[in-house]
């Protein structure tokens, strides 16, 4: 609820989803819970599943509404001008005036794991998000 | 606090916050933030409250502990203790007018951090590694 617009980027490795919302928006829902009043961008990173990789990058935008993918995205950030409640697992913060940060979620306790991200504002059509899990 | 309103948002907020419950870290976790204004937050950990007023930047990580057994000499589990999760990582961050313009974040966990560690030639590689 609030959202603005939604932009969804696919890149070789990785699908990005950038929302702008501006007003009251209430997010009652994981990963990324929490209420703003004001102008908010949020970006969330998933990797793409093997079987859907392409070379191309594809952008596409929705309005005033956006479906995020089910998996909990690897990582996700927000940049907020006004008011932000944040009610997630890892951070709970309330913020007023500007707030710019950046959350990546990694594995639990005794899984190996090789995690390479990369992630540009001005061109999110440049994003690699490559994730390999060793254990069997 | 001089100012009885944001006394008062600092104690709304910290009641708001001890509502949403504490956890310990599940996950390994990486955190930026950067705040100007006034920001009152709590970490995975649980426990303290990081208060802000004016212009702050942080970065966090919060790493998980994870079981391990001691073995005594005849090889048997003498006791288990927990320690923190084995984890080799690089962050870049390029940052223009308080906001993130670039990231490049690159870590290995578990069995292959200790393996990447026992290799100096992939550890420098990766230290000189960039996103482009």
């Amino acid at each position: 609820m609030g959202t603005l617009a939604a932009r969804r980027t696919l890149t070789p490795s990785a699908e990005v989803v950038e929302v702008y919302a501006l007003g009251l928006q209430l997010r009652p829902a994981a990963p990324d819970g929490g209420a703003t009043a004001g102008w908010r961008r949020a970006i969330y990173f998933y990797p793409r599943a093997a079987g859907d990789l392409s070379d191309q990058s594809e952008s596409s935008w929705n309005w005033f509404k956006v479906n995020l993918p089910s998996a909990r995205p690897c990582v996700r950030g927000n940049t907020t001008v006004g008011m932000e409640l944040q009610a997630t697992r890892e951070i709970q913060r309330l913020a007023v005036g500007y707030q710019d940060q950046l959350l990546t979620v990694g594995p639990a306790p005794g899984q190996s794991q090789t995690f390479d991200f990369f992630y540009a504002r001005t061109n999110p059509a440049l994003t690699r998000l490559h994730i390999e899990n060793l254990n069997p | 606090m001089k100012y009885p309103r944001v006394r008062s948002l600092v104690a709304l907020a910290g009641t708001l916050l001890c509502l949403t419950g504490c956890q310990n870290p599940t996950h390994l976790v990486y955190h930026q933030n950067t705040v100007l204004g006034v920001d009152v937050a709590t970490s995975a950990e649980g426990g303290t409250i990081h208060a802000t007023v004016a212009y702050d930047r942080q970065t966090t990580a919060f790493v998980p502990k994870t079981k391990i057994a001691i073995h005594d000499e005849q090889g048997r589990i003498n006791k288990q203790e927990f320690e923190a999760m084995s984890v080799i990582s690089k962050s870049e961050m390029h940052l223009k007018f308080l906001t993130t313009q670039e990231v490049h974040e690159v870590f290995a966990t578990g069995e292959a951090a200790v393996n990447l560690a026992r290799r100096p030639e992939a550890l420098k590689a990766l230290g000189e590694s960039s996103g482009k």
